[in-house]
């Protein structure tokens, strides 16, 4: 019995401890979901495309609410975000889309694609990755000053903050590291980076350009810190981008993807400006852009470029009997005068009162009684109301009658109106939406705006049929949902060569950087507008003629223009403004134009001339004195996941601020005053 | 063996040492024997002592002793569950000795943690039984429901009384404060974990079928009442010690029956019917119909559902009384048991049919069960299984599907305008009668009887669980024991939403939805148990291993717009309109315990238990966890004289540590579905939802302190515990800067404290021959707040529950574990003067505790704080309990159990819902309504309160910020003012309930003179008779929005637009042959 009991004994111990250490390890090694790839096997080729995106789409979002902020853009309401970005009234709501694409899109994949491009040898993917997280961060500080970067998307869940420099410092030596990744030789087998490549399409040369664009980029917004260094942002140039064949472009698709971005619910195909600059009822021009196209400096010259940047629509529109269009007019868009408080009707509508975003399209009689008393409230009198009507409406559009003061229209089938009795909002059909390829038979109606996606080829192809196929707008060249994203240009290395060496003393060499800067950016323009040509955007479906917003500049007035007074004729005359504000046209709606904006603290230094305070400007904390750079929208507040989720370490990093940020409050990072702040390289010492 | 056997020379001559000690100062002989028990069974391990000395031994596995006794002295026979024997020794050289049964003595031993039986003065931790004949004194089909009123610190909550509608059962609070984390004890039947999920198989993103749309069973339902011999309820840490990544939230110990081993068979049948009605129903206004004042003061009825409308001059119906019916429930059980000295056998099936008060609504359970055991000498082999099908009939009940428009039953029930018939559904021709046919269907509400009667929604569930157990003794004080054993189960969700239905128009040519969960778990268990007695000391040890493996299967498929009217098919959708989703969850674990007893006497006793897990759900790098525990008691009426008024007395202590560990596959971080981005390039990347390579188990730390004293020769008894244990390493999923990567990342963060007293004072007043009265009463309260919360964690979503104007989610550090957050009225401020980091002194505004509410100009009503983490309420009690009587008189017994309830918030949803929609009797001041507050005539800095009253009278106009309203409006905009202030549907809730009456006749001592009929008893019993509440809006306040399928802090204290509990009356008979 004894023996017995010892071999059980010994049996089930051998079992236990066969069990407890040897294969437990494997028995419990089932923690990975059969049923979803994880991030150890998601692939480099994949992976790469992804980031671009949403980059791309933090990239894009930026850049729609600092040109708000630099006055090229905003809304028809003022309480929007765009709208409160464009009037210096900022609120924390506008800081979340960019960090979090950023974040969330981009740089969490960041680790995992260079650990497995590690594996594999496949270098060139950790070129672009580097390249791309230096981008993404340099943004970040660009708009918030600092950000979590060193302890960014790893393992402490509340990660500290690095201040600006050291973020740029980071990033510039990540930019020579990915140079020297992208002048290594793969590993054999080692995916190549054509295969996940939307930018570059794989040609490491490419990179390598965009890597030293990138440099004398950002090393010259480094001007009011003590290491700026001119030469080193023209060596830099050098090896940039040095035509416009070499710049660097994201194309866009104007297709409904099958899925859509999980950050924001856009598809994936189209311009990630256009989703937040182009798309929806209520982005406007500002009259400040507008102006720099048609009333250059106070020239008075017409831009060439000016109908392909400024979106146009229909109007004094007449049908024929069985509802098609019989003959319109094109009314260019006259932008929102966005400075000037004191002109209530004209000049100054987002002061005054929203504008009206919710434009009608009238498909039968449509009638509207204006008071007396009411008109008088913004006209001098009521003859001039009726004047005001008769600019935007024809006799086949409009019937007016008058009874005492009030006026009664009756708006006739095909005419652009304003649903509302209010005589204030009889005008706003002048400012045309920003809203690329608006042809709707309606307009403001929600179940048109998925139409947007599917313009494809044809133009205005998605109209009805059997619709009248109404242009509400044309959109503008850089906010299409097809146009490209230009991440690196030739235009801009142009420009910076120009502002080193006007700034350095060589007023000739500034000149001709200047005018191979303008002569560039059309050329870059008529690049695209030539595709756009060929592929039949110049005539809609419709058959109406389009050309005059996407045909190409003719050489002719590309000359005309060169020569006029807009364009400096002779290097003694060239300012630095004039060097400044042909970039702003230049750049689009990029970024960099707040960097260069702030650089050059707005209007302060005498740069960018005609720009002036936002009338609506009524933020708390800000300074009220225009000599100081508080005056001035500096950085961005941090997004309210930051300070809900990270506020220890937010509130920490302000407190370097204390001059410019009170501390009556608890929580600093909340404090109005922290948009005045001065990021690293913009604070005067 | 090797050590074990050395070890046991040592301890050999340690007791011979004490042997010779003993043998100084008389004559000895040496007495040997045999003991066994009224069956002549051998009594294994019984302790024989010399009286007045420390020398004794015990019994070995054929009962046999030997022992050096004086040949004057006594010899002291003690066994569990046997009456200690007194023996004098007379020179006698051999004793054999029959223990008698100790029924008073069975009852002092308790089932604890691994099924181990262990005499309750030895524990150092508070653990309730209760036993068969309680738990079917007022039996509930879901046996949770029957621990409601008799266990302290059991918070048992009902979601409503929907047939098959399942219960959450909390012990001493929830540990985990989120979501995803179950709060619910651990339960184990004969020794196997068995599974208490509450299936849902659907979910937002795949068919709709949410936790609120519709009622869920929890798993437990399962068992059927009937098997069940004992359920022991081990709530603190140290009780559940034992099984270390599973103990956190207590466990439940359930033991079935077996067949006695006296050689009779014995045949149970029990048979009985219930009638049940709804307890109450929402009071609803009967004044106002149908209809909406808008600004200019003209009343609309078109596409209006609401009744803001004009007095209602016509008939009213009572929509709601009668939409519920009376409902049956047919409940026979029968079970065959019966065993030898060498084998026994439970034989045992059931039917239970339910029809629910919402028509068309039912629940039908079957079961068998088979328990077996047979002994081969040391050998015993034991084997259970049991199956249970139940298949439920389910109704949409307070929202339609997630995304797919629609509402639920009770919702639109309750909202139902008295001026419309709601029993009207139907046209003469058969066609669907709509309200309003000129909108689309999609912005109309579904009418309840509609939803009943077309749609269908269902769930069938087939388990089988079963273990096979092996035991041997392999010598008297050696046993090993191993277990197998299994539970798996289908449950297959199925939905259909017919066609003609108010919902999206995509899904208006119907909808279907099936969803199968598999389950299956498997467990070994080896356990080696070594027990002696050296002199006044009893040693146990026990090491065993574990090994347990989970997985989870879920298959949805859904599909909508049929082709053909009239099959309800797949195959009857398009391809383009049909989806499915597979997911698949697994999960392993691996302990190893132990466990040292050591027994002083009858005075002293400690336990000391380890475990150590490996978790699959853990980073590989720290999968491994110790959970030790010990515990102690001590019986300090030994020390004292034997008294008449402190019969018993003792103290105990415990500390444990145990803990739980992750979910499955949270270490990991996935991807979202591959796209087609940037033109033609496949992209894929990281979700937001990270993954967590650091997890370390959620640990509590938890201690508690406890005193039992039986008075008057135990007539009088009082149990009292203090608890304290804290949850640390919370892992939840916080909302998390986006500078980490994610938006969510399973992190380790905050804990929950709970602590809490219990307390039971169990009497018997009366104890004649003929009359008996025992009465027993618990009260418990629990205190469960948050804390520890790490940088970056500002706030705990601590459950997903959303109803109304408030979330039970968003809790702040240190704020309360069952808090809500909302909206509300603004008070005015007073300027508090507080210094910044420089020193300075600056005013800082706050709300004035009581102050008066600040009228806001721009709306001319309350000023409203949309400030979704402020913290509102708390959902906790301040004391549960119980009161159950038991009372027999010769053959007929009466039994009633009263439970109650202080304090502690509820939300009142559906007096929130009910006012919204103008239909609660809160909104019947509609000529007139007055309020006052005060207006800030200065700035926000410097405030200046001035008072104002407000009224609004009909048939006025007003102008506000510019606008004119008609009066009628702003009485409208006024109640829905009142809506979202969230206190305004807080109520502090207090209630005594006659929660079970029973009364029942024992007929066994008239039916003597046959042989075939050995019992028979006769029940009538009713639950649910009265609540005695302050709660207000007639519905039962116990019923909780969601049922017991919410995580974290789940919905418990939120009443939402429920199924109305049941008031149910019962009769039935018991017939033994």
């Amino acid at each position: 019995m004894n023996t017995i009991m010892k071999k059980i004994f010994s049996i089930l111990l051998s079992l236990v401890l066969l069990l407890g250490l040897t294969s437990c390890a494997q028995w419990l090694d089932v923690n990975t979901d059969p049923d979803s790839p994880s991030n150890q096997s998601a692939t480099v080729e994949n992976r790469l495309p992804w980031i671009q995106y949403y980059y791309m789409y933090g990239w894009g979002t930026a850049n729609t609410r600092t040109s708000a902020i630099v006055q090229m853009v905003t809304t028809a309401s003022r309480t929007a975000a765009i709208g409160l970005q464009a009037n210096w009234n900022p609120a924390q709501g506008i800081a979340t889309t960019v960090y979090q694409n950023f974040f969330l899109g981009a740089a969490c994949n960041i680790p995992d694609l260079i650990e497995k491009a590690e594996k594999e040898g496949a270098y060139h993917y950790i070129g672009a990755a580097l390249t791309i997280k230096s981008m993404g961060f340099i943004m970040m500080v660009d708009l918030y000053g600092e950000m979590p970067y060193t302890d960014a998307v790893g393992a402490n869940y509340a990660p500290y903050y690095d201040n600006g420099d050291d973020i740029y410092h980071g990033c510039l030596d990540d930019i020579d590291a990915a140079i020297e990744y992208f002048k290594m030789t793969q590993e054999a087998g080692a995916t190549p980076l054509s295969e996940g490549d939307a930018w570059c399409g794989g040609d490491p040369q490419a990179w390598i350009r965009l890597c030293y664009g990138l440099k004398a980029r950002w090393l010259n917004n480094l001007t009011k810190t003590g290491e700026f260094n001119a030469d080193a942002v023209l060596a830099a140039l050098e090896q940039g981008p040095t035509s416009n064949a070499q710049n660097v472009i994201m194309r866009h698709y104007n297709v409904a993807t099958a899925g859509t971005c999980f950050t924001v619910g856009d598809a994936y195909g189209p311009n990630t400006t256009w989703d937040s600059f182009g798309w929806g009822a209520a982005q406007r021009l500002s009259r400040y852009y507008v102006n720099l196209l048609t009333n250059f400096k106070g020239t008075g010259v017409e831009d060439p470029r000016a109908n392909k940047l400024i979106p146009s629509g229909m109007y004094k529109v007449s049908l024929n009997a069985d509802g098609s269009i019989r003959s319109y007019e094109w009314l260019r868009d006259c932008g929102v005068d966005n400075q000037n408080p004191d002109d209530i009707m004209t000049a100054n509508r987002v002061v005054n009162g929203n504008l009206n975003n919710y434009l009608n399209l009238a498909s039968e009689d449509v009638s509207k009684t204006y008071t007396g008393a009411n008109i008088l409230k913004y006209y001098k009198s009521v003859d001039d109301f009726i004047m005001a009507v008769r600019k935007y409406y024809s006799n086949d559009n409009v019937t007016i009658s008058r009874s005492g003061d009030d006026v009664t229209l009756v708006y006739h089938p095909g005419a652009m109106y304003v649903n509302d009795t209010n005589p204030l909002y009889v005008e706003d059909i002048k400012y045309i939406n920003v809203k690329a390829d608006a042809l709707f038979e309606t307009y403001g109606l929600a179940e048109n705006d998925e139409n947007t996606y599917y313009c494809n080829g044809a133009h205005g192809s998605r109209s009805p049929a059997g619709k009248i196929g109404f242009v509400v707008g044309t959109g503008a060249f850089y906010t299409r949902p097809t146009s490209n994203s230009y991440i690196m240009t030739y235009p801009e290395m142009c420009f910076i060569k120009a502002e080193i060496l006007f700034n350095k003393g060589d007023k000739s060499g500034a000149y001709t950087a200047y005018i191979n800067g303008i002569r560039a950016h059309f050329e870059l323009m008529n690049q695209r507008l030539t595709e756009w040509q060929g592929a039949g955007y110049c005539t809609t479906a419709k058959g109406f003629d389009v050309s005059f917003a996407y045909a190409p500049i003719p050489q002719s007035e590309i000359e005309a223009y060169m020569k006029s007074d807009a364009v400096k004729q002779s290097s003694g005359a060239l300012t630095l403004s004039d060097i400044m504000m042909q970039k702003y046209i230049a750049m689009g709606p990029d970024i960099q134009k707040y960097n260069d904006v702030r650089k050059y603290n707005y209007w302060r230094d005498g740069v960018y001339t005609e720009m002036k305070t936002p009338a609506y400007r009524t933020a708390t904390g800000f300074n009220s004195d225009p000599s100081k750079q508080t005056y001035y929208m500096r950085r961005w507040q941090h997004s309210s996941h930051e300070t809900n989720y990270n506020s220890t370490n937010v509130n920490e990093i302000y407190k370097q601020y204390s001059n410019y940020v009170s501390f009556s409050t608890e929580d600093i990072a909340l404090a109005p005053q922290v948009w005045t702040i001065p990021v690293w390289w913009d604070m005067e010492k | 063996m090797f050590v074990s056997k050395k070890l046991g020379r040592i301890l050999a001559a340690m007791c011979a040492v004490v042997l010779t000690a003993g043998s100084l100062w008389a004559q000895n002989v040496t007495v040997t024997g045999k003991v066994v028990d009224g069956n002549n069974e051998p009594v294994v391990g019984a302790y024989v002592v010399v009286e007045g000395t420390t020398v004794g031994t015990s019994t070995d596995g054929a009962g046999a002793y030997r022992i050096q006794a004086p040949a004057n002295g006594t010899l002291t026979f003690t066994c569990i569950g046997y009456k200690t024997q007194s023996v004098a020794v007379s020179g006698r050289t051999v004793i054999d000795i029959i223990l008698a049964d100790d029924a008073e003595m069975l009852q002092e031993t308790v089932v604890t943690a691994l099924g181990i039986k262990k005499e309750r003065k030895a524990l150092g931790y508070s653990v309730t039984e209760v036993k068969s004949d309680e738990l079917l004194r007022n039996k509930q089909t879901n046996v949770i429901n029957s621990l409601a009123g008799k266990v302290p610190g059991v918070n048992v909550t009902q979601a409503g009384g929907a047939a098959g509608a399942g219960s959450s059962i909390i012990i001493r609070g929830g540990n985990s404060a989120s979501e995803g984390r179950d709060n619910q004890p651990l339960f184990v039947v004969d020794g196997i974990i068995y599974d208490n999920s509450t299936i849902n198989g659907g979910n937002s993103g795949t068919d709709g079928v949410t936790k609120t749309a519709t009622t869920f069973s929890n798993r437990v339902m399962d068992i059927n009442p009937e098997d069940i011999e004992t359920m022991s309820v081990l709530k603190g840490a140290a009780a559940a010690a034992l099984y270390g990544s599973r103990a956190a939230d207590g466990v439940v110990v359930i033991t079935t029956k077996k067949g006695a081993s006296d050689g009779h068979v014995k045949v149970n049948f029990s048979s009985k019917y219930s009638y049940s009605t709804i307890s109450g129903a929402p009071e609803i206004q009967n004044i106002y119909g149908r209809g909406s004042y808008d600004a200019n003061g003209a009343l609309q009825t078109d596409q209006v559902f609401s009744s803001w409308g004009e007095k209602i001059k016509g008939r009213t119906y009572d929509n709601v009384r009668d939409f519920f019916q009376g409902a049956n429930v047919f409940d026979n059980s029968i079970s065959v048991s019966g065993g030898h000295k060498n084998g026994s056998f439970f034989l045992s099936a059931s039917n239970f049919t339910q029809n629910g008060v919402v028509p068309g609504t039912s629940y039908i359970k079957n079961t068998v069960r088979f328990n077996g055991e047979q002994k081969y000498g040391i050998l015993t082999v034991g084997a259970n299984v049991a199956y249970s099908i139940a298949d439920t009939k389910k109704t949409l009940t307070t929202s339609g599907l997630y995304d797919g428009g629609g509402n639920g039953t009770m919702t639109a029930l309750y909202a139902w305008p008295r001026s419309e018939n709601m029993s009207h559904w139907l046209n003469d021709d058969g066609t669907k009668y709509r309200m309003f046919p000129n909108v689309d269907p999609s912005e109309e509400i579904e009418n309840p009887y509609w939803i009943i009667n077309k749609n269908q929604l269902t769930d069938k569930n087939k388990r089988i669980t079963g273990a096979v157990n092996a035991n041997l003794d392999v010598t008297s004080w050696l046993n090993i024991a191993y277990r197998i054993g299994i539970d798996s189960y289908t449950n297959n969700g199925y939905t259909y939403i017919a066609p003609g239905g108010n919902v999206k128009s995509i899904y208006q040519n119907g909808r279907l939805s099936k969803s199968d969960v598999s389950y299956d778990y498997w467990t070994s268990n080896l356990m080696v148990n070594a027990h002696k007695q050296f002199g006044d000391f009893d040693l146990n040890l026990l090491l065993g291993t574990t090994a347990e493996s989970t997985k989870r299967v879920n298959n949805t498929r859904w599909g909508w717009d049929f082709v053909t009217a009239g099959t309800i098919s797949f195959g009857n959708i398009i391809d383009e309109n049909k989806k499915f989703t597979e997911s698949t969850m697994r999960k392993r674990l691996v302990g190893v315990y132990g466990e040292f007893r050591a027994a002083y006497k009858n005075i002293a006793y400690l336990t000391v238990t380890g475990r150590n897990d490996w978790s699959s759900t853990l980073p590989k790098a720290n999968n491994s966890y110790f959970y030790p525990s010990v515990s102690g008691s001590f019986v300090f009426t030994e020390l004292i004289p034997k008294n008449n008024v402190l019969t018993f007395g003792k103290v105990r202590a415990s500390w444990a540590r145990v803990g739980k560990d992750a979910g499955a596959y949270a270490t990991n971080t996935y991807l979202w579905d591959a796209q087609v981005v940037n033109g033609n390039f496949i992209g894929i990347g990281n979700s937001w939802t990270g993954g967590s390579p650091y997890l370390v188990p959620e640990i509590q730390t938890s201690w508690e302190v406890g005193t039992e004293l039986k008075f008057f020769g135990g007539r009088l008894g009082i149990d009292y515990t203090y608890y304290n244990s804290i949850t640390r390493n919370q892992i939840a999923a916080p909302r998390l800067a986006q500078s980490t990567g994610y938006i969510f990342l399973t992190i380790n963060s905050g804990s929950v404290q709970n602590k809490g007293m219990e307390l039971m004072i169990t009497g018997t007043p009366v104890d004649t021959r003929n009359f008996t009265w025992d009465v027993t009463l618990n009260l418990s309260g629990n205190r469960g707040t948050l804390g520890d919360f790490v940088s970056g964690v500002d706030f705990f979503y601590v459950t997903d529950v959303q109803i109304g104007g408030v979330k039970a989610a968003s809790i702040p550090n240190g704020g309360y574990f069952l808090g809500l957050t909302g909206n509300y009225w603004v008070r005015e401020t007073v300027g508090v003067e507080e210094r910044d980091a420089a020193g300075n002194v600056t005013k800082k505004q706050v709300e004035k505790e009581g102050g008066r509410y600040e009228i806001d100009p721009a709306t001319g009503l309350y000023k409203l704080k949309g400030s979704t983490t402020n913290v509102v309420g708390n959902r906790e009690p301040v004391m549960i309990g119980g009161l159950n009587n038991n009372l027999r008189w010769k053959n007929l017994s009466l039994s009633f159990l009263l439970d109650l309830r202080l304090g502690g918030d509820i939300y009142n949803g559906t007096q929130y819902y009910l006012t919204s929609y103008g239909q609660s009797m809160r909104t019947l001041q509609r000529d007139r309504v007055s309020f006052s507050g005060v207006v800030n005539k200065g700035t926000a800095a410097e405030p200046v309160w001035e008072d104002q009253t407000i009224t609004y009278e009909a048939g006025q106009t007003y102008t506000i910020n510019g606008r004119q309203y008609s009066g009628a409006s702003m009485i409208q905009s006024y109640y829905s003012n009142y809506c979202n202030n969230a206190y305004n549907f807080i109520e502090k809730v207090n209630w005594l309930r006659l929660r079970a009456l029973n009364l029942s006749y024992d007929f066994s001592s008239l039916i003597k003179k046959q042989n075939v009929l050995k019992g028979l008893v006769v029940t009538a019993s009713a639950n649910n008779l009265f609540v005695l509440t302050n709660y207000t809006g007639g519905l039962d306040p116990e019923a909780a929005a969601t049922g017991s399928g919410t995580g974290g802090s789940g919905s418990v204290g939120i009443e939402y637009c429920g199924v109305p509990s049941q008031r149910t009356f019962s009769f039935g008979v018991n017939l033994t042959f």
